[in-house]
């Protein structure tokens, strides 16, 4: 079983530009060290938009990092995107495009890896842990992705519009969307009011 | 709209999330380093095959299927994939990187796992886990605690003016030990391939001397490809010798129907398929046809056996056809049934004509060239096309001078006209008997070309010899008229 974590906020920090500027050049070192500073953050994202088994989003990690790996010396870290961002986004279209390989728009949960990811915190929070992994699941691919990005990652309107190739209009209706289908869902169930 | 959250207030961080596993940075460079040695070292393979791949599939990887790995561990799983790029596949507790181009599929039961193979991939094996390698027709690798390169080598087949030229049947297999050691099966023997040591099967080639060849030829009976593309198909036939055997084909529009029954190919000629005007149904239940056309030849006794799919690769559910096809495709693999496709259209990706046929591996023959096509599909000999004043010392009945009927003479005497010229294109058989004649260009009346056609029917010839083998040969014939 992999153990759950919820990322705390000092862990949302950027790698710093000279171990970046190694990694653009192709230091093996330095593109470790970029892994494993992101690779929470990644295995999260991939987590949460497919509640998938551990291998399949292990997999899907790695190629996530493959890909940011082979296409970093292309990326500027003075540009308008944060390497987070940028590491997300080719996280965010792996898994979508994950997902439309194999045909599904709705998810199908696995036990153990839900079991997981419930934080500890007494049976009201682990009932709304619960609730709250079957709501989001339920939710269709493209509100997911919305409504992950945005309150679980933390990217901006802008960011989320560049990462899904959407108008940000679009961003801000399939979010509405997402966490009113998502609260109904939760107030169904009885675990908020 | 405003950012009023309907979920304020509720913790959202009540759900956690995995971690990434330790060494898990370790595990992705590990992949890198790979990805970039297979680039490098497949750069030259890889341009070809991006020509194979063609500009508008490009972009993407081809995934056939990737439902068995989120589906394991089971006592039971299958599933396949396909990619145009490298990529790093975990299968249980195996991996393989594969190479740019590769295709596999598997099984695992148990510790056991088999794949069949296309391509290149680099197999982990930990101890413990016993994994069979097949590739289909050439033979088969074993290996268990062992790290080994395979490499199914395909026979490529440019075509121009299709986007997916194509392949492909294994012809050998590279087996590469890199740590461990393995078992190579095929040829009639079984060799032990060490750390550092290359191992390579070539297939024994089951049509170098055939005795018969069975062929069904599963068409599209669509009225509206029939219509355009049936009458190029029988003529193609004029260039073409098929080998000796069996014959038949089926038609395919909504459903399938066998139009021609497998029977001698010496009685088969190409008027069996019908015309235009046989054909009225729209739909193209190419999967149903081949289906058909494998049971048929299921019921033959040649000694080699081939499936011609001739139309524009489409099928009525597109969705599903690849899928079916690959079954057929594995299906007739396991028959020694070779199977071909002769397109006679332009491709429509978005209708699955490529999808189709790259998932299938179905390998495509040139349409370019009818008549070559079915060369190469069938495993015939290339019709040669000589001078009329060749075969004219061999031509044993039937009058050299078809002149127009009378009226047909009152009918251009009264239009003032006083030549008439032309060309017809005749195929003799290798017994010097006339298989077909066509007309290249009408005289302009029609009524003598009929004439013409009706007389050079009844021609008969001594067989055209070569180096002591008769052959079949066509021949273009002038006719001029003067009064």
């Amino acid at each position: 079983m992999v153990p759950a974590i919820s990322v705390p906020r000092d862990e949302l920090r950027e790698l710093d530009a000279v171990t970046f500027q190694r990694a653009k050049a192709g230091d093996r070192e330095a593109m470790t060290v970029l892994v494993e500073l992101y690779q929470d953050r990644v295995f999260a994202l991939i987590w949460r938009m497919s509640f998938g088994r551990g291998a399949a989003v292990h997999d899907l990690a790695q190629e996530t990092f493959v890909r940011v790996l082979r296409g970093i010396a292309a990326f500027s870290i003075g540009g308008t995107a944060k390497l987070s961002t940028w590491i997300l986004t080719i996280a965010t279209r792996v898994v979508m495009n994950e997902r439309r390989r194999a045909g599904r728009d709705r998810l199908e949960l696995d036990d153990e890896a839900v079991a997981a990811a419930i934080v500890d915190g007494g049976f009201e929070r682990s009932a709304l842990a619960e609730a709250l992994i079957a709501g989001i699941a339920r939710l269709p691919d493209d509100q997911r992705a919305v409504l992950v990005l945005r309150e679980y990652h933390e990217l901006d309107y802008a960011e989320i519009a560049a990462a899904l190739d959407i108008p940000e209009n679009t961003v801000r209706s399939r979010l509405h969307r997402a966490r009113t289908a998502l609260r109904d869902d939760l107030a169904a169930k009885g675990v908020v009011p | 709209m405003t950012d009023d959250d309907p979920l304020a207030g509720i913790d959202l961080h009540a759900v956690g999330a995995p971690r990434a596993p330790e060494r898990f940075a370790r595990g992705v460079m590990t992949r890198f380093e790979a990805v970039e040695a297979a680039m490098a070292g497949a750069r030259h393979r890889r341009r070809r095959q991006l020509a194979w791949i063609g500009s508008s599939a490009a972009a993407v990887a081809v995934a056939i299927a990737v439902v068995a790995w989120l589906a394991r561990p089971s006592e039971v799983s299958t599933g396949s994939y396909a990619t145009d790029t490298p990529h790093h596949l975990v299968i249980g507790e195996v991996e393989a990187d594969l190479g740019s181009g590769a295709a596999v599929s598997w099984k695992v039961t148990g510790d056991r796992i088999v794949v069949e193979q296309h391509g290149d991939a680099t197999w982990t094996v930990p101890a413990g886990k016993t994994l069979r390698v097949e590739a289909a027709g050439v033979g088969s690798v074993d290996a268990e605690d062992a790290t080994l390169h395979v490499e199914a080598r395909m026979n490529l087949m440019d075509k121009k003016g299709v986007t997916v030229a194509s392949a492909l049947v294994v012809t050998a297999i590279a087996v590469t030990v890199i740590h461990g050691r393995a078992t190579v099966h095929g040829d009639g023997k079984d060799q032990t391939v060490t750390h550092g040591s290359v191992a390579t099967i070539a297939r024994r080639d089951p049509a170098a001397d055939p005795k018969t060849t069975a062929i069904m030829f599963v068409y599209s009976g669509n009225a509206a490809w029939a219509k355009a593309e049936l009458a190029s198909f029988e003529a193609a036939f004029d260039g073409v010798t098929l080998p000796p055997g069996q014959v038949g084909a089926v038609a395919y529009s909504t459903g399938a129907n066998i139009q021609v029954p497998l029977g001698p190919t010496e009685k088969f000629t190409p008027g069996q398929l019908g015309d235009a005007a046989s054909y009225t149904q729209t739909g193209s239940d190419l999967v149903q046809g081949v289906t058909m056309g494998l049971a048929e030849l299921a019921r033959a006794t040649a000694d080699r056996k081939v499936l011609v799919i001739v139309g524009d690769g489409n099928d009525t559910n597109n969705q599903l056809a690849p899928a079916q096809l690959e079954k057929l495709t594995a299906m007739a693999d396991s028959r020694n049934i070779t199977m071909r496709a002769l397109l006679l259209a332009e491709p429509r990706p978005q209708t699955g004509i490529a999808s189709m046929l790259q998932t299938t591996r179905l390998p495509m023959v040139s349409s370019d060239d009818l008549s070559k096509g079915l060369v190469e599909a069938t495993g015939g000999t290339p019709v040669k096309s000589v001078a009329p004043s060749l075969l004219e010392p061999l031509r044993i009945a039937g009058a050299k001078n078809i002149g127009p009927d009378d009226r047909t003479k009152e009918e251009l005497a009264a239009a003032g006209m006083k030549r008439l010229v032309g060309s017809f294109k005749l195929c003799l058989d290798a017994t010097g008997a006339v298989r077909t004649v066509d007309i290249l260009k009408p005289t302009g009346a029609p009524a003598y070309d009929t004439k013409i056609l009706a007389g050079m029917r009844q021609w008969r010839f001594r067989p055209y010899v070569v180096d002591g083998e008769a052959q079949a040969v066509c021949t273009a014939v002038t006719f001029i008229y003067a009064q």
